[in-house]
């Protein structure tokens, strides 16, 4: 168990510092208070169902031969740093990111299974506690609000159905929760939902408001009463977000020039990519962008494509197995709807967001809920692992051309002295953004809670 | 700040005047006993003035000693040695003498871990929630929370940290005392300084060894606040020092005033100092919590003073009701509204009691009826209706979970049929509650089982039932004792204990009750006795002695939970607020207030329409909610109506019908007589099946049906998924979502879209008049009737200059808020 030995040597590491028998350079009161917010928004790209980070963001070309993966380790634009050929486009901008690879889920069988897992990465700590934490989005919606009046704090791009009843909001009151744009963007028929005039024209809802206008005379009281004050605000901006024409400029994908939409690729997975970077470029706090590859015609058998590949993980095509396994549904991991598509997109963002200056504020995250067996099964797929997984940070500080933390030759257990776990990427994201992690949060019974507080900020990241 | 305090204290003006001399003074305590060298004891003097009006003048008093034995500073007497003596106190212009013993000055009395040390780090924050208490500890280092866990601190503190924490050697290098002094980094900051009585306190511990093993020592049993319970602060004499005593289990008593802890409810009107000194800030109302180890005691405090102008309108009182809402505002200085016009009222009831908007019809027959006793007439006849048990059994059905989800195969409707069914008939609550915490039997046909089926665990029940019926939130006992309240984790598996019994047969409808079946506490094992009456047989049901405690008349939380839940239902906030959060540190905005309904519900056989009657009939419902210059900063003593946003169903039903595409529910009888006859005459048509059971179900109604619909358009404006016994889980707050689903969502869209077909037939102004008086309960003025007017004359198409107008009538502030 060579993953919890790690973990307890971090803590009692950090105990002992805390205790001056050991001077740690970087120990201070973990309180953000009064620090400077290096982020003003985050981006996460959540890729859902476990990707492998054998045949990613951590190779391991001397595991034995019968359970390596099959694809060569490269080198990227950064001396030391290595990828697999999956991350050929992403490896040219290894200079712009941080890849952690000591991740590790600290209580393995909370976060174990998809629901729970996902749910862990949104909130940023592990299901089951004695309140249900809300996600790290509609936390941060709570307490430092929207940047973009006219669009909500909180967007998840599209939001996948597998996954629908694991965002949650707690005991957050419900202008914080997730605003999910479903469907699919990439196609030319996508609207966002709700935030678009419904069977309405632009002129005639203004004329309808103006009569609104006209005849709303009030009520005795109502400049005096926190209900009729807020909702008459709530009013004025929801208008806004119907009517300002930067609310449509935000979800237009199609306003942006083809070139651009061609380097994140035309696909699904590209374009929600993309729309993630727009939103971040105007003004949306918190994004996530959760998407598969939808079922198509020319994916035969790709009815659920995300990262759980129980079989078949190395398939040309699709993973069925001869009658049926747990990993049905999917494309093997090279493909084109799986790591192809991600590659690009990713690279496409990371290249375009740091030339549009966006990656100066902007907190990037590549997440997912934990990693994979570094075996391989009987059935030629890799099943779940919580011991060590890969994610990777850019911007808003975060130094590039980074490694973090180790795993052993066959990628099973963290062998560094450090590993992080998902509370630790909560807290990194709290403190990124200047929020107090010492500060209450009080639910409806007035429980105190503190989000965050079981983690601690990365410090390769800040 | 506690020497700012306590100079405001001394500068507070002294009395010279004969005619504001008190008429006597009062000494507290009558006598002093220090048998310790570290005994002290706080005195607090009491000034008696015309009016029965009470100073504090215990920082304005003179001590002086027939010998000295002691010293008094700040009103503490500190013992100097062996010896008896008599103090003389002299304040106001009166002298009062009191005995004083002080003995056992050269006695060894090492420092009591349990008794003082733990006390010091609540005191100091050290063991709260945020920081050491919470539950895994902060920085490697764990306390229990406030203590409750004396074995846990125990271990933790001298064991824990590389036996770093206490140093027994070098005391003032113990890492507990220079953690909190900064003299290293501590994450939680300073805690504490040289001069806190609380650093004298751990470096004696420290110095005599650091000793843990005062179990033994007689625990204590009882904290005595004084003055108490309640204390009225006239300005300019805002200041009352208190006086805090620990009782403990052998019979000897202790002063802690400077080792409690003091929390204060309401910051913006109290403030107290680490020595109990408590001063007024500003005109109001609050809790002082006095938190001593495990116990907690309050004080509630008023403070008041003149304000400029203020003359009392003197308003007539309509019941008892009225009587304490007057007396409190005249005591606080707000001025209450005037009563609200009929339309407002007529609407404000309806939606109030049956959760619709008035039939157009009724509206404009009340507006002309000069009956004197109009509204007192509609208060009855809403009461009677089907419509009023429904919506009433709505809201108690949220609270009791009652979804097909967790109840599926009708027995979520069956439950709320017996919830309705209650209100329907004026069940006697008592007799209600009863048969619900006690039901057995199949329960797809004992519907009051179903309490127990909708509820997943026994701890759970414990929760929800204390919740319910006793307005408290005693899950925070599950693992600890409560950080608010003296509930305590005994407390907790004590209810557990009373529904320890109950059997759920798996995957059937069975509910039973065993003859066996024991609680433990969880930490001491010990078996515990179910809370309430005790019970003497021990084969019987042990909720049935619950319930009878539970519903007797005197029950210090039965009578009046349902009453403030009845008040909260018709003014959006509680006597007690929130609901279902009664504790001493929470008090009620009016005791009398809601002293005085318990009794009068209990009193009338806990009859919940005749509450709701006199609460209806009173002056307080019927005030406008226009606020004046001296009340427009109340919102929590009901001196004007407070303004909120309709609730979910309200919204969907109120859209419905002045949309013109939901008929009054009171019209539903005559529907469903027409409907059932058709169906008689052909009983195997599937469709008049289906629209007789739409009927009965009243299923196109949201406040009327029986299960809740969840819709998008409902859970935006806060419907309960009804997983929770807390009220909070019905959210009421105004939200953007709620704001674009009634600007452009696709329930209003398809509602306008229908209005244009369904008012085709009406003349321009008799549509404005109809969708006034169903909108606003009220007529157009001239003004409206005009705009409307000119608006259809602008308009390209009627239909959609009706839509338009629909629309926009639903989106004004009149029509979306309760006022």
């Amino acid at each position: 168990m060579l993953h919890s030995g790690s973990l307890t040597t971090r803590r009692s590491f950090l105990g002992l510092g805390a205790c001056g028998l050991l001077s740690l350079p970087n120990f201070r009161p973990a309180f953000a208070a009064g620090k400077r917010a290096r982020a003003k928004s985050v981006l996460v790209v959540f890729e859902q169902g476990g990707v492998s980070h054998m045949d990613t963001f951590d190779p391991k070309p001397d595991a034995p031969a019968e359970h390596r993966t099959p694809f060569k380790t490269i080198d990227t634009v950064v001396r030391g740093i290595r990828f697999t050929e999956l991350l050929t486009k992403t490896a040219a901008h290894a200079d712009k990111i941080t890849v952690v690879r000591c991740m590790t889920q600290p209580k393995p069988g909370i976060g174990n299974s998809h629901p729970k897992g996902s749910q862990y990465v949104f909130s940023g700590e592990a299901p089951g506690g004695a309140e249900e934490m809300p996600d790290i989005g509609s936390v941060v919606s709570h307490r430092i609000g929207s940047g973009a009046r006219n669009l909500p704090p909180y967007i998840m791009v599209p939001g996948t159905s597998e996954q629908e009843y694991n965002t949650k909001i707690g005991f957050l009151p419900p202008q914080h929760r997730v605003f999910k744009t479903g469907g699919k963007p990439h196609e030319p028929t996508w609207t966002v939902p709700n935030l678009a005039l419904a069977g309405i024209t632009q002129d005639r809802f203004k004329d309808r408001t103006d009569l609104l206008s006209n005849l709303d005379v009030g009520i005795p009281g109502a400049d005096k009463s926190k209900d009729a004050k807020t909702l008459t605000s709530m009013r004025d901006q929801a208008e806004d977000m119907l009517t300002n024409p930067a609310t449509r400029k935000a979800f237009d994908l199609k306003a942006e020039p083809q070139k651009t939409r061609e380097e994140y690729g035309l696909g699904h997975r590209g374009q929600c990519y993309l729309l993630g970077r727009k939103l971040i470029e105007s003004g949306v706090r918190f994004v996530t962008i959760d998407c598969r590859e939808p079922p198509a015609r020319e994916y035969p058998g790709g009815g659920n494509m995300n990262w759980d590949h129980h079989d078949h993980i190395y398939s040309p095509k699709d993973t069925a197995i001869k009658g049926g396994g747990a990993g049905a549904g999917r494309w093997g991991i090279q493909t084109w709807p799986m790591m192809g598509s991600t590659d690009k997109a990713f690279a496409a963002l990371i290249a375009d967001m740091h030339q549009r200056g966006l990656l100066e504020e902007t907190l990037v995250c590549f997440v997912t809920e934990f990693g994979r067996t570094p075996r391989i099964n009987d059935r030629k797929g890799r099943d779940h692992w919580t011991h060590a997984f890969s994610v990777a940070f850019a911007g808003a500080g975060v130094p590039g051309g980074q490694l973090v933390g180790e795993t052993d030759k066959e990628g099973g257990y963290i062998i560094s002295p450090k590993a992080y776990t998902l509370e630790d990427y909560a807290t990194t994201i709290y403190e990124k953004l200047g929020i107090d992690t010492t500060k209450p949060i009080h639910t409806p019974a007035g429980r105190p809670i503190y989000p965050g507080k079981d983690g601690h900020a990365i410090p390769e990241l800040m | 700040m506690r020497l700012v305090l306590l100079l405001l204290a001394f500068l507070l003006p002294s009395f010279a005047t004969a005619a504001d001399a008190p008429s006597r003074i009062e000494v507290y305590p009558a006598k002093v006993a220090l048998g310790s060298n570290r005994a002290t004891t706080q005195f607090v003097i009491t000034g008696h003035f015309a009016h029965g009006e009470t100073r504090d003048l215990t920082h304005n008093a003179t001590f002086t000693l027939s010998a000295p034995v002691v010293e008094v500073r700040t009103g503490v007497a500190f013992p100097k040695k062996d010896g008896k003596a008599e103090i003389t106190i002299v304040a106001g212009g009166h002298a009062v003498k009191v005995p004083v013993e002080v003995s056992g000055q050269s006695d060894p009395d090492p420092m009591r871990f349990r008794t003082e040390t733990l006390a010091v780090l609540t005191k100091q924050g050290c063991n709260s929630g945020s920081c050491h208490g919470s539950p895994d500890g902060k920085g490697g280092f764990r306390l229990s929370l406030f203590g409750y866990d004396p074995a846990i601190d125990a271990e933790s503190i001298v064991r824990g940290g590389l036996n770093r924490r206490v140093d027994a050697f070098n005391p003032a290098d113990s890492l507990m005392l220079k953690k909190p002094l900064m003299r290293v980094a501590h994450v939680g900051g300073k805690r504490l300084n040289k001069s806190d009585n609380g650093y004298r306190v751990l470096l004696d511990w420290i110095a005599s060894g650091a000793k843990t093993d005062d179990d033994k020592q007689p625990a204590c049993v009882q904290l005595l606040v004084y003055p108490g319970p309640n204390r009225v602060l006239r300005a300019p004499h805002w200041a009352q020092q208190l006086s805090v005593i620990a009782k403990f289990a052998d019979g000897t008593a202790r002063d802690v005033t400077s080792l409690a802890t003091y929390e204060i409810s309401n910051k913006e009107s109290l403030a107290v100092s680490d020595e109990g000194l408590v001063t007024g800030i500003k005109r109001g109302q609050g809790a002082v919590s006095v938190r001593y180890l495990n116990h907690l005691e309050s004080v509630h405090f008023t403070v008041t003073e003149e304000v400029e102008g203020f003359v009392w309108n003197n308003p007539a009182d309509v019941n008892f009701i009225d009587k304490h809402t007057h007396a409190k505002l005249n005591q606080l200085r707000v001025l209450p509204s005037d009563t609200c016009d009929d339309a407002t009222f007529l609407r404000r009831v309806y939606l109030d009691l049956t959760g619709l908007l008035p039939p157009t019809d009724k509206a404009k027959s009340f507006l002309t009826d000069t009956t004197a006793n109009k509204r007192a007439k509609i208060i009855d006849e809403l009461l009677a209706s089907e419509e009023f048990a429904r919506y009433w059994a709505l809201r108690s059905a949220d609270l009791m979970r009652v979804n097909p989800k967790t109840l599926p195969g009708g027995r979520a409707e069956l439950f709320a049929d017996w919830l309705i069914d209650g209100y329907r008939k004026n069940a006697p609550f008592d007799k209600a509650v009863t048969e619900l915490l006690t039901a057995t039997g199949d329960a797809a046909k004992v519907p009051a089982a179903n309490y127990f089926l909708a509820i997943p665990n026994l701890e759970d029940l414990a929760e929800t039932t204390a919740q319910l019926f006793m307005g408290s939130r005693v899950n925070c006992a599950k693992c600890h004792n409560h950080p608010f309240e003296n509930w305590t984790q005994e407390d907790y598996y004590r209810i557990a204990a009373v529904f320890t019994r109950v059997r759920k047969a798996p995957k059937g409808t069975m509910v039973s009750i065993a003859a066996t079946g024991e609680t433990t506490h969880p930490t001491s094992g010990k078996t515990l006795t179910p809370f309430g009456d005790a019970v003497t047989d021990p084969k019987a049901d042990r909720r049935v002695s619950f319930a009878k405690w539970l519903t007797k008349p005197g029950n210090p939380f039965f009578a009046r939970v349902e009453v403030n839940r009845m008040w909260f239902g018709l003014f959006g906030r509680g006597i007690v607020h929130p609901v279902d959060d009664f504790r001493s540190s929470n008090p009620p905005a009016i005791p009398e207030l809601l002293d005085a309904l318990a009794t009068e519900f209990e009193q009338s056989g806990f009859d919940r329409k005749h509450v709701l009657r006199l609460m209806c009939n009173s002056r307080t419902y019927q005030r406008s909610t226009a606020t004046n210059k001296f009340n427009e900063d109340d919102d929590t003593l009901f001196s004007h109506y407070p303004i909120r946003r309709l609730t979910a169903e309200q919204m969907q039903d109120a859209i419905g019908y002045a949309t013109g595409s939901l008929a009054p529910a009171s019209e539903l009888a005559e529907e469903l007589a027409r409907a059932e006859k058709e169906l008689a005459a052909a009983p195997a048509d599937r469709t008049k099946q289906a629209t007789v059971k739409r009927l009965k179900d009243r299923a196109t109604y949201a406040t009327q049906r029986l299960t809740p619909e969840q819709s998008a358009f409902l859970k935006a404006f806060g419907q309960p998924k009804r997983e929770s016994p807390c009220a909070c889980e019905r959210v009421d707050e105004p939200t953007v979502d709620q704001a674009l689903q009634l600007l452009n969502g696709p329930l209003v869209a398809g509602r306008v879209s229908s209005s244009a077909d369904a008012f085709a037939k009406l003349t321009d102004a008799e549509l404005t008049e109809w969708l006034w008086l169903a909108a606003f309960s009220r007529l157009p003025n001239e003004a409206e009737r005009k705009k409307v007017s000119g608006h259809f004359k602008k308009a390209a198409t009627r239909p959609d200059a009706v839509r338009d107008l629909v629309w926009a009538v639903i989106n004004t502030r009149e029509f979306l808020l309760q006022h």
